[in-house]
């Protein structure tokens, strides 16, 4: 039997690592729900974030707090980039929405050998971690880092903001539409190709925050992107693709499994008990949890 | 007469391939093994993924599970009997996890064969650690010559059952399936066996191709068996090659295998994988189908430029 | 219309066939480049140095100069996860065998008796990505392609066990670098093996100088679980909490401590938690442990989830009176992050302890820290790199001993390090009753005075704080010395503001 004080510390365990898998599913669920991009790539500007983060504080000292705009905008850049550079031509050839998420499939696995290879380079493969904001913050009995509390206390306002203005502002309308239903959104007039940047900008910005908030917890390696890409797309896939309140409430069942769940079953069936989770949903509920 | 070209071809290679065993030094032996794994891989993949369109990422469950029926009945049953055994074993198992998971479609099958293969390791990882305190297990090796034949023979039989499915009745289900599932079933096609014993087969022979190889080590874990990396290559390797097409996917897997050994070797890897990460992304970019329509691409341009004027037109007007 | 069709046929037959043509003709001349392109020699790693090679030697050496040509380097091979979730482990030893690597041209190479002169030392690496296969295929292209004149191994038990059967066929000198690869997986027979002066064989009886060519650095972990053993015990431990990672190398320590415990007692184990690689979260085992409250608790890490349960530690002010934290502690990282909360802290030994004084040919431990810092610039790692620089040392020595780059020449003069261990930084090595090393110590590290008004700088913070081999099962024909530097700090200081 686990006390209050351990419950709690497991439920917030649950919810740091949950609010990582989070954002960065609302960001895929943005991408692949809107814009038809499996990206495989997810992890790798999550961790492109990340390494940011580490630079800029190791060698020019910028508090991680900030690295969270910078990232976000650097991020956002180079996801403009590929898709008025490339992935644009995708989608003017045409294609049926199955052939483009194919398409984006292969170019982005493409992508995982150039980011994750590109780094590995510049900074070699070692653990890279950096101390930051490692103050212990105490409310009674309960104690956290403030690294770690950073991870909730800076996803989930976000996320909410960025549901907001998803549902109230006429851009976000348009989002919705394209996502919805993709014809019928340009009959009515929609700048299809203007979402799609957007979505490209938005969503990678979100992997790269993930990746900020991930490097002043865990030490960074180049090559931890594509255990998150896989955990993001359960978590999409169970909060139903296209959906951003389903893809935060996935991140957060995948978090809480993570850390509660397996307590009470067994640790080193970690993978195992995560990927039941995904399979069992796709059987019993295949267009996941909010689907209509 | 041309129609013979293709089985003569297919001989000639097995010819080359055995043959060539007994003057190339140890090494190249050791990296044809390999290719050959890639290419058993890649033309049983093409059934389930190429024929019937369901992209499958989850070739490392079906070669680990093959390798882990070798270790295990390592002391029990002669090599011989387990390739055969791990080929049945694979397809019943393929079977089994077809009926629910082929209801399944689009890239949801692709995570959800991804999330299978790595459920499948980790479960086998627990179930070594608890039960039999260990997390590997010895293999008894076999002479890297019978290795090579034996994974010659998986893989030739994987291109030829899998290039001659396209022919039969089956195989026309199977693409009937790709084109319009729906449609297909409505037209009295029994979608569900069909999709089941596609993927059966595929499993099969990735479950032989495990089993062929694994000897080679000696040693095994459930990281090297059920490794991801051979499910993200078989993907690649099958979609550059153009899924549906086993001479491109053959083609590709060679030709992959080969670009992988030299450049990935080297102790100062980085700049030679970010360049091919390049090339990669720039032949997706502008060949989406792979190498296969490459292929059909020059040939119809050389098949025009033969063509006389009429035949070429009427050609043209009946071209699909 | 017949026309048409018989066309439409033509077009396709030929199509078919171009298509299948094209095909062969690619593969053929892919296979074709690939055969040439992968016979080319191999570019070296780099020497740094361009010293001229001098001839040293008696005088008299004309007859046996003249004999037989020398060749332009010796060659050393290996292959390693230089990609691959391994990377980052093999990112640490490269720093250090390329020093080793400097060092050694720099002086003119290693002398070799047969040619009468010093030679320089070209390491051959290739890259396996941390898989089993490739890196077995690598080791047949370096034994037989580049014919290296002696190997080591990749990083990582399993990886070793891949290669051991090539190096057995081919029976070429391999060094098992930061891995043990063995069949003994019962503590008690090796301590039969001991008991009874009996070698370790193989199914077929044989004693393993007869067919086994990797031979290992490092030695059991049985050793340096005994050193823990006994600095718990020393301490007045009676409970103990095991945390454990799924690994081979979390299995095997664990074994090995708990076979200490259940045969020679004096210790409980109050829980014993495995988790799997790459573990976000301790939070339900740390809770595990405080419900249990043992005195020690003893986690079987690997970098990485070292740190996440450190953390988590400090996170929870969960301060056991001991914490052991096998590998990830002694290491830059873990200075980054901990900083002064690294005090106290014990870790496995089999790396150097700065403080330490065996010494091989390019001085201490402490020596070498101070080359590693001034060349790279930062804290080494102590124990996987360390590790790596013996093992160079190793086969530095190994060759000069020998006298010729002969492989079984070689491999004969290693056998006889028995009686006349080769000394590195790590301690001395020497190989008896089975591949093993047994001639250095287990030890057990611990952090300490990092909270003094002067601190030592990271590095000089490591004691040995125990030291054993083979005295708690009294086993025959090991030699056992006390190379503690400190005494254990009991209990560890507790955590502080960072």
């Amino acid at each position: 039997m686990v006390d209050f004080a351990g419950l709690v510390n497991l439920l917030f365990g649950g919810l740091v690592i949950g609010s990582l898998y989070a954002l960065s599913a609302v960001g895929l669920t943005l991408l692949y729900g809107a814009a038809s991009m499996t990206n495989l790539a997810h992890g790798e500007f999550m961790m492109l974030g990340g390494y940011l983060a580490y630079w800029l504080f190791t060698a020019m000292g910028v508090f991680p707090l900030y690295s969270l705009v910078l990232a976000a905008v650097v991020v956002a850049g180079i996801g403009a980039l590929l898709y008025l550079g490339a992935f644009s031509r995708i989608y003017a050839r045409e294609a049926s929405v199955a052939e483009t998420e194919s398409m984006t499939l292969l170019l982005t696995f493409a992508l995982i050998m150039i980011l994750s290879n590109a780094v590995a380079w510049i900074f070699t493969p070692n653990y890279k971690s950096y101390s930051a904001m490692t103050n212990i913050i105490e409310f009674g009995t309960f104690r956290a880092i403030s690294g770690r509390l950073a991870a909730p206390a800076m996803v989930i306002p976000l996320i909410l903001v960025f549901w907001i203005l998803i549902r109230r502002t006429w851009f976000g309308r348009a989002i919705r539409c394209v996502i919805e239903d993709r014809d019928a959104a340009k009959i009515v007039g929609v700048n299809i190709s203007r979402v799609f940047l957007s979505c490209y900008m938005i969503g990678l910005a979100m992997a790269a925050v993930t990746g900020v908030l991930y490097s002043m917890i865990f030490p960074i390696t180049p090559y931890f992107g594509i255990e998150y890409t896989m955990a993001s797309f359960v978590a999409i896939i169970l909060g139903t693709v296209g959906s951003v309140p389903g893809a935060l409430i996935g991140g957060l069942i995948i978090g809480m499994a993570e850390s509660t769940l397996v307590y009470y079953l067994e640790p080193a069936l970690k993978i195992a008990i995560i990927y039941s989770i995904l399979i069992l949903v796709l059987l019993v509920k295949p267009r996941g949890i909010f689907a209509r | 007469m041309f129609k013979y070209i293709r089985y003569v071809a297919v001989l000639v290679a097995f010819a080359l391939v055995l043959g060539a065993s007994f003057f190339v030094d140890p090494y190249v032996l050791a990296l044809m093994t390999s290719i050959l794994v890639a290419v058993a891989l890649v033309a049983s993949w093409n059934i389930i993924s190429g024929y019937v369109g369901y992209l499958f990422l989850g070739a490392a469950a079906f070669y680990g599970l093959g390798a882990y029926v070798v270790a295990l009945t390592s002391d029990v049953l002669s090599w011989y009997a387990a390739i055969p055994l791990a080929g049945l074993l694979s397809f019943a198992v393929a079977f089994a996890i077809g009926i629910p998971f082929l209801r399944i479609r689009g890239p949801y099958f692709i995570i959800a064969t991804y999330a299978i293969a790595e459920l499948i390791s980790n479960v086998l990882l627990y179930m070594e650690h608890t039960f039999a305190g260990t997390i590997g297990r010895y293999v008894t090796i076999q002479d890297t010559l019978q290795i090579y034949i034996a994974i010659s023979l998986v893989a030739f039989a994987a291109v030829i059952v899998s290039s001659s499915i396209r022919k039969t009745k089956f195989g026309l289900g199977l693409l009937s399936i790709k084109g319009d599932e729906d449609a297909a079933s409505a037209s009295g096609v029994n979608t569900t066996l069909y999709k089941l014993i596609a993927f059966g087969v595929t499993a099969m022979f990735m479950g032989m191709a495990g089993a062929a190889v694994i000897p080679r080590l000696g040693y095994v874990d459930n990281t090297i068996a059920f490794s991801s990396r051979i499910s993200f290559n078989t993907l690649v390797m099958g979609v550059l090659g153009g899924a549906g097409s086993v001479a491109g996917g053959t083609v590709s897997a060679v030709l992959l295998s080969l670009l992988f050994e030299i450049f990935f070797s080297s102790a100062e890897p980085f700049p030679f994988l970010i360049a091919l990460g390049v090339v990669l992304f720039v032949a997706i970019f502008f060949m989406p189908g792979g190498l296969a329509q490459l292929f059909s691409r020059i040939s119809k341009r050389i098949g025009r430029a033969r063509s006389t004027e009429s035949g070429a037109s009427v050609a043209q007007a009946t071209r699909t | 219309m017949k026309n048409v069709t018989a066309e439409k046929t033509k077009d396709e037959s030929r199509r078919k066939f171009l298509k299948y043509g094209a095909g062969a003709a690619v593969v053929a001349a892919a296979a074709a480049a690939g055969y040439y392109g992968l016979q080319a020699p191999q570019p070296a790693q780099v020497t740094t140095t361009t010293q001229q090679v001098t001839t040293e030697g008696p005088a008299t050496v004309i007859t046996t100069a003249a004999k037989t040509k020398a060749p332009e380097t010796i060659k050393i091979g290996h292959s390693s996860g230089v990609t691959g979730y391994l990377s980052a482990a093999e990112q640490i030893c490269s720093f250090w065998y390329n020093l080793w690597l400097e060092q050694v041209n720099a002086k003119g190479g290693i002398y070799v008796k047969e040619y009468g002169q010093k030679l320089p030392v070209s390491l051959i690496i290739y890259n396996d990505r941390g898989e089993t296969d490739t890196a077995a295929r690598m080791f047949e292209r370096l034994i037989t392609v580049d014919n290296v004149h002696a190997l080591w191994g990749s990083y990582g038990t399993f990886m070793s066990f891949a290669l051991q059967p090539i190096v057995n066929k081919y029976k070429v000198p391999c060094i098992a670098s930061n891995a043990a690869p063995i069949v003994i997986d019962n503590p008690n027979e090796y301590e039969r093996i001991y008991k009874e002066g009996d070698y370790f064989r193989n199914k077929e009886g044989q004693p393993w100088y007869e067919w086994n060519y990797m031979l290992w650095n490092e030695m059991s972990y049985y050793h340096e679980m005994e050193a823990l053993y006994k600095a718990l015990l020393n301490a007045g431990v009676k409970k103990v909490a095991i945390w454990e990672i799924e690994t081979l190398f979390g299995v095997e320590n664990r074994r090995e401590f708990q076979h200490f415990v259940d045969k020679y007692g004096g210790l409980e184990i109050v829980t014993h938690k495995t988790y799997p690689f790459g573990i976000t979260d301790f939070g339900s085992i740390i809770t595990d442990a405080q419900n249990k409250n043992p005195d020690a608790v003893v986690q079987f890490s690997y970098p990485g989830d070292s740190w996440v349960s450190t953390q988590q530690m400090i996170e929870r002010n969960y301060n056991p009176k001991l914490f052991y934290n096998a590998l990830g502690m002694a290491y830059e990282e873990a200075y980054r992050r901990f900083g002064v909360n690294n005090d106290g802290i014990c870790s496995h030994g089999a790396g150097f302890a700065a403080k330490g004084k065996t010494k091989g040919p390019y001085g201490t431990g402490g020596d070498l820290l101070k080359l590693y810092k001034s060349r790279y610039n930062e804290v080494p790692d102590f124990v996987d790199g360390a590790i790596a620089f013996a093992t160079m040392e190793l086969l530095e020595q190994a060759i000069e001993r020998a006298g010729t780059l002969d492989r079984q020449a070689i491999y004969k003069e290693m056998l006889k390090a028995k009686d006349n261990p080769i000394p590195t930084i790590i301690g001395p090595v020497g190989w008896d009753r089975g591949p093993w090393n047994e001639k250095r110590e287990g030890t057990i590290l611990q952090s300490q005075n990092l909270a003094s008004p002067n601190p030592p700088e990271s590095g000089f913070d490591q004691e040995i704080i125990s030291s054993a081999n083979g005295s708690v099962a009294k086993l025959p024909g090991l030699v056992e010395v006390d190379l503690k530097t400190a005494d254990l700090v009991y209990p560890k200081p507790s955590w502080r503001k960072q």
